[in-house]
């Protein structure tokens, strides 16, 4: 009789704690969906309505500097002042400090905004704001093995690509542990890290590397993890198959890359590439790393003698054209002698297999 | 065809490297045998006798159809051997190309990109559809298009005939002249001549 209640209450237990366990974990998960959408939230407030008149980290703008400003201040008083400012004005002494210290620059009563979003904005200012680094910009040097592996799976389709993407691996070929392995329509990436190096290859992997629908629409076909795992798998494999000697880049016959300023934001950068040149021309500067040779990776040119126009979105639809037309006339004229169809398509079939002479 | 209907079960089964072989291992030898069954109808074509009931033009017609459709199974065979995975990057590809196509707005950067050995695959199926009509084989089609056309106005045919007698029915010329014989009276019988 002991035995069997202590058994109960044992499974009780174990139910109970799985029901427990079960629930962290549902909590956790959602909580980290909640924190990532209030944090994409809080960063885009904080552009569109904060960044006018403050900055993070550089200095005063028309109000003061943001950076720190969750340690300088109360939580409750700064969501007071971010809704009613200018009633604090009369009445706060730090706000009265605040306004006279900015050239009794007013700021709006952001009414509108909830105690939560801006918390969430606190929140962001406080994990570092504006500066927070995407995950793909970490240095594929602090990869772990499991993700090296995961960006192995990625880059050979064996883990689906979440928003969609072809696997690298279906153009692109590569040689890791297992050997070399992947497509041959684009080229060998297996020392392109060693090429581009880990700043180049971030910027390189948020556009598909050649045009590709539905990846070239998206504003960004991988996600930052997805993208970290490639540039960590990519490393991995540049290391394994690193060439050896003075002049290894040349003798593996790398083209050198150049930087190509980005809207015409970095005058004057439009070939600073070299081979050994491992970061943006120079800080603040935006470019593209392209690769240095001529010829674009899939070997198509502008250049034919028809124009591809012609080819390509004219032709098309002529031939359809031609197709409609002409069987609709070849069935007019056939019609004139319905009974005649059969035996003359009998006859067309002969003579198109060639055994009618 | 299956890429265009559906890219993305194309994608998803080219995940495996096993399946991608199978695929693209299957798509090369129905491509081989497509090119050895045109090279005998080419060369049972060449040096034949025209039929009396089969003129020049069509004659023309077979050869310049049969060439394209070999060029196409070559240039596809190639691009099979030389840019291998082509079920894979195709999907991202040319099945946007066509589909665009379809859509009117073609997006011709796609295939512009390629290079020449694809673009001539994909130039020379559309040469096939323009040359068609000059062919015998085209009467085949025409046969085919034929008993689907009947096939599809039979029951057109039949709903306005059984309309007519509807109508025939309702008519006031039934009460106003009885002694003759209207339309829809159950007998074959319409408009003197």
């Amino acid at each position: 009789m002991m035995f069997g209640r202590y058994l109960v209450y044992t499974r009780t237990w174990r139910v109970g704690v799985s029901f427990l366990a079960l629930a962290i974990a549902a909590h956790t998960l959602l909580s980290a969906g909640v924190a990532s959408a209030d944090t994409a939230e809080a960063k885009k407030i904080f552009t569109t309505r904060c960044m006018a008149c403050h900055t993070f980290g550089k200095g005063v703008k028309v109000g003061p500097d943001l950076k720190g400003v969750t340690e300088r201040r109360q939580r409750a008083w700064i969501i007071k002042f971010v809704q009613s400012s200018s009633t604090m004005v009369g009445s706060d002494a730090i706000a009265v400090q605040l306004f006279d210290q900015f050239k009794q620059q007013r700021m709006p009563d952001w009414t509108d905004l909830s105690e939560p979003q801006i918390n969430g904005i606190m929140d962001f200012l406080a994990a570092s704001g504006p500066d927070q680094q995407d995950p793909d910009a970490r240095s594929a040097e602090l990869a772990t093995a499991a993700e090296i592996e995961t960006g192995r799976q990625l880059f050979h389709g064996a883990h689906p690509l979440s928003r969609g993407g072809l696997a690298c691996a279906s153009c692109h070929s590569i040689r890791d542990e297992a050997g070399a392995s992947g497509g041959v329509f684009a080229s060998d990436l297996t020392s392109v890290y060693s090429q581009y190096q880990d700043i180049a290859m971030t910027v390189f992997l948020k556009r598909p590397c050649f045009l590709r629908l539905p990846e070239s629409k998206a504003p960004a076909y991988l996600a930052p993890e997805e993208s970290f795992a490639l540039k960590a798998y990519l490393r991995s494999c540049a290391l394994r198959n690193q060439p050896t000697g003075p002049s290894s880049k040349a003798a593996a016959g790398q083209p050198p890359m150049v930087a190509k300023p980005v809207d015409g934001a970095a005058p004057g950068s439009g070939s600073s590439g070299s081979g050994s040149a491992a970061q943006p021309t120079s800080a603040g500067q935006r470019v593209v790393w392209t690769p240095g040779v001529t010829g674009a990776p899939l070997g198509g040119h502008r250049s034919a003698a028809v124009p591809s126009e012609l080819l390509f979105q004219v032709f098309p639809y002529v031939a359809l054209a031609i197709l409609i037309l002409g069987l609709g006339i070849r069935h007019a004229l056939a019609r004139r002698r319905p009974e005649a169809i059969r035996p003359a398509a009998e006859a067309a079939r002969q003579a198109f297999r060639g055994s009618a002479a | 065809m299956v890429c265009l209907a559906v890219p993305g079960a194309i994608r998803s089964w080219n995940g495996a490297p096993l399946r991608l072989y199978l695929l693209e291992g299957t798509g090369f030898v129905f491509g081989l045998i497509a090119l050895i069954g045109l090279v005998q109808l080419l060369w049972r074509h060449v040096g034949r006798s025209i039929a009396a009931h089969h003129t020049r033009l069509f004659e023309i017609g077979d050869y310049a159809l049969l060439s394209v459709l070999c060029v196409a199974a070559v240039s596809g065979l190639a691009t099979a051997v030389v840019y291998r995975w082509g079920s894979s990057w195709a999907v991202g590809t040319l099945t946007p190309y066509l589909w665009s196509l379809g859509k009117g707005e073609p997006a011709i950067g796609l295939v512009e990109q390629m290079p020449f050995l694809i673009r001539l695959h994909v130039f020379s199926w559309f040469a096939v559809l323009a040359v068609v009509p000059f062919t015998s084989a085209a009467m085949i089609l025409v046969a085919a298009g034929d008993r689907v056309v009947l096939a599809a106005g039979r029951p057109i045919t039949a709903a306005a005939h059984t309309g007519r007698r509807a109508l025939g029915k309702l008519s006031p010329a039934r009460w106003l002249w009885p002694e003759e014989d209207h339309p829809g009276d159950g007998g074959d019988a319409h408009e003197p001549s």
